[in-house]
């Protein structure tokens, strides 16, 4: 009887649906509302892919982290700012100047769900009574009235019948379910696409072992998995298991690893036991890629662990040091996750950290892609960092310096269209680069065979397909692998300054890396290796980049010179472009602001494409 | 003896602290030492089938006592921190209620006006700026690096002459060469502003150019253009709707908070409040 009063209540929302006159056919998602149908096979398919820029990490007012600090964001509105829309955002209004293809919004879910609502399944029709009651209340203290009386009441009332179901529990799939509604809302297959996903939110310790979970379709669980419900990344996986195996299309994104304390490339599992070859065969089926870069940092490498690597002082965010002990260790980073990775491969035949990368904010202000540093006004984390003045004194409380932050990176996927099952199978095979904020495009391919230049683009990429792998893949060759590279600037951003390509490997018992310059505009790149610097500053009483120098587009083939068929290896590829400001000087430029003098107003942004391994089997 | 002991201050103690014991006791009766927590069989039913829809499958016994356990462990820790009256003053738990409350009144507020469709188009005719269709135009581009001028205008000469694209201008830097029908904000953002504001000056029907961009320049060739225009109501209806609900779900929060607040007379005792706020809140 309960149930169906609570029913009663909830098939309101539906009769709101079915008032309006119906459109086309529609689609039936798990227990959810009716909507109207949309079509993928609609999209025309482009064989040789397209980048697709999105957001692969961002909390709306649903997080309850964000919404203690003020953030009030619906998921609607993170899609509305994601498609170029103003709105309000932590104070202000606020646009990205361009919008992205696809995002996806990873709520905590832990402490999801704010009350039990009115919007639960199972739908009694239009004329139902209490239906009718609602739509006649004549004010809201009526209204509440009868929620209470028809809602709460027999929630509240325990004894016998039981309520079939509780405020918490109920309350969680109230909240999963807007976002999953708000995410079909905003679906536009061909042009704008939006993926369900939420953030499973574990930190024993203070070690950072968060991981994003991406649906593919329709197919979700009733509720997400959450922390509360078990904090050891195994019990994630075993919980992922059984939703493949009852058909739910899943993987999960590991991020933050510098703030990881060691726990996420790891030494043996979080309850003590060592790594097995089940585990790292469980991680590697449920983990394709990681977090490269975020508004926290980035984790690709620090100059004290890689002292070799001329560009490892970028954004590497020192001051998180500071706090929750989280000290710099190399194990820390995702190019010793790589290697060790590799080391595992040696030792028990599988690699549990083969990792694709992607870039994410990490906002908590429900604004995603809000990464460009000539706009970045509004702060990423409510008050603690709303305007240039606090941004220029002031602490992320208990994580680091706000001068520390970075807008954040975002995530490019090469897709045969802008849907969501492209989007997502080619996140699943690791067809990704992670780029720290501009929309420069990169792709590499592993083979044999490649020629130094093509007819045309279509050629080029026609040819990596035919005698490589591309980016997320297995090199399968017996000779030494050609990596043909190939990376093109973004439109509004400056040229590039050169392509390296970074090679892990594992050898004797150690776990080495080395960085090669490959090509470089204009010529530059020594013989010996070394590249000329290309010296064009940005113009520090303006911000403005330099427009003369570096390449549009740089391409080449590079063959590895120190190749061992013996050895587990893996390559991946990054992008320089020229310098450009950072966030940091058009706040003193703006608003005049004084920042510390060792904050860096000049950066070397970046993109980081997907290794492709080689595997010894 | 009796005499000495009445005036012996040990003894007043001591007869002081027995009293002080009772009226403690007579005041706040000791709790039995055990309180009891019940799961009865439709508690236990509810957590396994929480549990099952996580795990898609039946628990084992192993599972029924971690459920318990766990169950146990949340309630005890619950009922104690409610005995000791933690839940006052916390800003979390106050937060936590106000949220709830919010979505409570924002749902039955929303629940109240279901929309029609007179109303959409009213609400269309208010509001022509989310519905009106920005300028769109058809157009193929073929790309050449800023330091390839000569190359671009001789192509230029080439293409009026009807010869097609040259094969290295083939999808160059990956940038398509035919560009469908496309509004002009997915211009702006595809080749920047400024070649989105040039090719919008271009006539339609002839090869122009060179126009530049951040990638280098382009030689266009524009095949239609269609001006920005107001869509009828029957072919942007569902789009309508979503606007409005969206617009009607945030006026309803507010909506719900204003209902609220007239139930209140707020009152400021506290000093250093300017008088202009005062006023503001007593005549709310």
């Amino acid at each position: 009887m309960r149930l169906l009063l609570a029913c009663g209540a909830s098939g309101l929302i539906i009769a709101l649906a079915a008032f309006a006159p119906a459109q086309q056919a529609v689609v039936t998602g798990p227990e959810h509302e009716v909507l109207p149908a949309i079509s993928d096979a609609d999209v025309p398919q482009n064989p040789l892919k397209e980048a697709y820029f999105g957001e692969t990490h961002l909390h709306t007012g649903v997080s309850m982290d964000a919404f203690i600090g003020g953030n009030r964001l619906t998921p609607d509105d993170a899609y509305r700012f994601a498609q170029g829309e103003e709105i309000m955002v932590n104070g202000s209004m606020h646009k990205i100047k361009r919008p992205l293809d696809f995002v996806a919004v990873t709520d905590h879910s832990e402490f999801m769900g704010e009350a039990y609502s009115l919007m639960n399944p199972g739908a009694p029709g239009y004329d139902d009574p209490i239906a009718k009651s609602f739509r006649d209340a004549p004010d809201l203290e009526t209204a509440l009235g009868l929620y209470g009386k028809y809602v709460l009441t027999p929630l509240a009332g325990g004894g016998d019948p039981h309520p079939s179901f509780f405020q918490g529990q109920s309350a969680v799939e109230t909240t999963w379910r807007r976002n999953y509604e708000a995410t079909e809302r905003n679906y536009k297959p061909g042009k704008f696409t939006t993926i369900h996903a939420y953030e499973w939110t574990s930190a024993p310790g203070g070690g950072n072992l968060h991981r994003n979970i991406l649906f593919r379709d329709t197919n979700l669980p009733k509720v997400p998995f959450s922390s509360n419900e078990g904090d050891d990344p195994e019990e994630l996986w075993a919980w992922m298991k059984a939703q493949r195996d009852a058909g739910v299309k899943v993987f999960a994104m590991p991020h933050n690893p510098n703030e990881s304390k060691g726990l996420l490339f790891t030494e043996a599992t979080l309850s003590g036991k060592p790594i097995t070859r089940e585990y790292a065969a469980t991680r590697a089926a449920m983990e394709p890629l990681i977090e490269m870069m975020q508004i926290k940092g980035n984790s690709e490498v620090v100059p004290d662990f890689w002292p070799n690597d001329e560009f490892a002082d970028f954004e590497n965010a020192r001051s998180l040091q500071d706090y929750n002990d989280r000290k710099f260790m190399k194990q820390n980073f995702v190019r010793y996750g790589l290697g060790r990775g590799l080391k595992y491969k040696t030792d028990l035949g599988i690699n549990p950290f083969k990792y694709g990368f992607v870039g994410g904010t990490d906002s908590h202000n429900g604004a995603p892609g809000n990464v460009e540093e000539d706009n970045w006004t509004v702060g990423s984390h409510g008050l603690a960092d709303q305007t240039a003045e606090i941004r220029a004194a002031a602490i992320l409380e208990g994580e680091m310096k706000v001068s520390d932050l970075s807008p954040g990176a975002i995530t490019g996927v090469w897709a045969t269209s802008n849907t969501r099952g492209a989007i997502w199978d080619s996140m699943a095979a690791k067809e990704t680069f992670a780029t720290s904020g501009p929309r420069m495009k990169v792709r590499a391919f592993a083979g044999q065979g490649f020629a130094s230049s093509y007819a045309s683009y279509a050629d080029m990429v026609r040819d990596g397909y035919a005698k490589g792998v591309p980016m997320g893949g297995n090199y399968t060759g017996t000779r030494a692998p050609q990596l043909l590279v190939w990376a093109v600037k973004d439109p509004i951003g400056p040229n590039l300054d050169r392509i390296q390509i970074v090679k892990g490997w594992y050898e004797n018992g150690e776990i080495k890396d080395k960085v090669y310059n490959v090509v470089a505009s204009g010529n530059r790149l020594r013989a010996d290796g070394t590249v000329e610097p290309i010296n064009a500053p940005i113009d520090l009483k303006t911000g403005k980049f330099n427009t003369t120098k570096g390449s549009a587009e740089l391409m080449g083939v590079w063959t590895d010179p120190d190749y061992d068929p013996n050895q587990n290896a893996y390559y991946y590829i990054r992008v320089l472009q020229l310098p450009t400001a950072r966030w940091n000087l058009y706040d003193e430029l703006k608003f005049g602001v004084k920042f510390q003098p060792d904050v860096k107003k000049e950066i070397v942004e970046r993109a980081w494409g997907s290794p492709i391994w080689h595997e010894v089997n | 003896m009796l005499a000495r002991l009445v005036r012996e201050p040990l003894v007043h103690f001591i007869a002081l602290g027995a009293l002080i014991f009772a009226a403690w006791y007579w005041i706040n009766p000791p709790r039995p030492p055990v309180d009891e927590i019940v799961i009865d069989q439709p508690q236990l039913d509810h957590l396994k089938a929480l549990w099952k829809a996580e795990w898609k499958r039946d628990p084992s016994p192993d599972d029924v006592k971690a459920i318990i356990d766990r169950h146990l462990r949340k309630e005890i820790f619950y009922l104690e921190a409610m005995r000791m009256n933690l839940d006052q003053n916390d800003e979390i738990i106050k937060r936590r209620l106000a949220q709830k409350m919010e979505a409570v009144a924002g749902d039955v507020s929303r629940l109240m006006k279901p929309v029609t469709d007179d109303e959409l188009r009213i609400y269309m005719k208010r509001r022509p700026d989310l519905f009106a269709q920005p300028q769109s135009i058809g157009f193929r581009q073929v790309l050449f690096l800023t330091s390839e001028r000569s190359a671009a205008l001789a192509t230029l000469a080439a293409l009026r002459e009807g010869n097609p694209v040259p094969e290295a201008q083939e999808d160059r830097m990956g940038v398509p060469n035919d560009w469908g029908v496309t509004a002009g904000p997915d211009i702006a953002n595809a080749f920047g502003d400024d070649f989105a504001a040039e090719l919008a000056k271009v006539p339609v029907g002839k090869w122009e150019g060179p126009i530049a961009s951040g990638y280098g320049l382009h030689l266009v060739y524009v095949d239609k253009r269609e001006d920005a225009h107001q869509p009828s109501f029957e072919s942007v209806r569902p789009y309508v709707q979503r606007e409005y609900d969206y617009q009607a779900q945030r006026d309803a929060e507010q909506a719900a908070y204003d209902a609220l607040r007239k139930r209140y007379t707020v009152r400021i005792t506290a000093e250093g409040v300017p008088a202009d706020v005062q006023l503001a809140l007593a005549s709310q």
